[in-house]
């Protein structure tokens, strides 16, 4: 008996219908399936950074140990909180862990365990830092890294195949560098209004930390208002980073670019958001120059896939072996 | 830009940076109603200032001083300086 296959009769568009194919297309953009080796690798770069940070770009927060606890105005979360006054001591043992447990989750060692210490100890860091009258928000999509990290497997069995989890912590990373530019817009016109876009915020950054390279356009107001324009609305369109394809890379190199700009006119590097701009590129494609071992699934002495997934053994060194085995292999090719 | 002009028990008078006392600028740029408000936190940033230094340069008075741009037509024409807060060893 002959089948009738298609259908000429339209599917119904049930308001539960497309609801449902809502929800399941925003479930595929916040889970996508990306290389686990990507957030491997972004991880890798994070946790290097908050020992690079912690060392040398954050390092006045060390500062504030010394400073009157009076000029201590803690953040809402230090008022609900039961977090204490900065102390010299407090903040050489909260330096001293980040630095211990940024290096253990560095080489993955317990790596949810030690992401987590690190998030929290890290949070407190930046309550420290924002707690004496400026906050900075370049380190809003960092301390969103430091959160979701925690959640990827750390099974390096994984690491070549695609992973949703890894997906959404690297998407979770990219909305919060979104919403740094897009609510940054959001602060100057709701404190400025609309005039921010007509006023000297650039005359005033460029005589308080300008460079060689600005201090000219000072006596150019007009540049300088239109710069205004560009930069809120560049700010206001950052959500288009998003975006697949042509349109997102162009938002994507327009930050950099507008970063560049930014630090050679006033010296303002950004670089924790910057490091967490990487969330938007194949960083697992990245070879350092120096040889890299990857680690593999352990099985047992015995398992008959002992060798299987190794390949010729000079491939590269994805493999670790000793030397003794390795010229055992050689020797029997 | 904000800076510190300090006196000390010696008599000699310097001019600081921010940093100087510990607090980077924008920082203090938050923190500049609580120092007009009230100019004994200048008494408790000079009493920590001084601990770390010698005795002779023990900080007895300390002012906060605000650097004002006046701009005419977007351009900078003329500078002069507020003096936001001040506090004196009794």
């Amino acid at each position: 008996m002959a089948r009738e296959i298609g259908c000429s009769k339209p599917a119904t568009q049930t308001p539960g219908a497309v609801l449902q194919r809502a929800a399941a297309g925003l479930g595929r953009w916040w889970y996508p399936s990306l290389p686990h080796n990507r957030v491997v690798v972004f991880r890798g770069i994070i946790y290097a950074f908050v020992i690079v940070d912690v060392l040398l770009t954050s390092f006045a927060i060390g500062w504030h140990g010394e400073l009157p606890g009076e000029l201590y105005q803690p953040l809402l979360i230090g008022r609900i909180l039961p977090l204490p006054v900065p102390t010299p001591l407090l903040l050489s043992v909260i330096k001293t862990a980040l630095l211990v447990f940024s290096a253990l989750a560095l080489v993955r060692k317990m790596p949810r365990l030690t992401g987590i210490a690190v998030f929290v100890l890290y949070l407190e860091w930046m309550v420290v830092n924002f707690s004496y009258g400026k906050v900075d928000h370049d380190r809003f999509a960092l301390l969103v890294a430091l959160a979701v990290l925690p959640t990827v497997s750390p099974n390096a069995a994984q690491d070549e195949g695609l992973d949703e989890a890894a997906g959404w912590a690297l998407r979770c990373v990219q909305v919060a560098v979104v919403l740094t530019y897009f609510m940054a817009a959001y602060a100057k016109l709701r404190f400025g209004g609309i005039e921010w876009l007509n006023g000297a915020t650039l005359v005033r950054a460029i005589l308080r930390r300008g460079t060689v390279v600005a201090d000219p356009l000072i006596a150019y107001p007009a540049l300088l208002i239109g710069a205004q324009y560009l930069i809120v609305a560049f700010e206001l369109a950052s959500p288009l980073m998003l975006a697949k394809g042509r349109l997102g890379r162009v938002l994507l190199w327009a930050a950099f670019a507008f970063h560049a700009g930014i630090y050679a006119t006033l010296r303002l590097s950004f670089i924790p958001h910057l490091v967490c701009l990487l969330a938007f590129l194949p960083v697992e494609r990245l070879r350092p120059p120096w040889p890299v071992t990857t680690r593999r699934r352990r099985t047992g002495r015995g398992s008959p896939d002992r060798y299987s997934s190794q390949g010729p053994v000079c491939q590269g060194s994805a493999t670790k072996l000793s030397r003794k085995a390795l010229a055992e292999r050689v020797s029997t090719r | 830009m904000p800076h510190f002009e300090a006196v000390t028990v010696s008599g000699a008078r310097l001019e600081l940076e921010t940093e100087d006392l510990g607090l980077r600028t924008a920082e203090v740029l938050g923190l500049m109603d609580r120092f007009r408000r009230k100019p004994a936190l200048l008494r408790r940033l000079a009493q920590t200032h001084s601990a770390t230094g010698p005795a002779r340069s023990r900080l007895v008075e300390l002012s906060l001083v605000q650097g004002i741009h006046s701009l005419r037509d977007g351009r900078p024409r003329g500078y002069s300086e507020e003096i936001v807060s001040v506090w004196r060893e009794r």
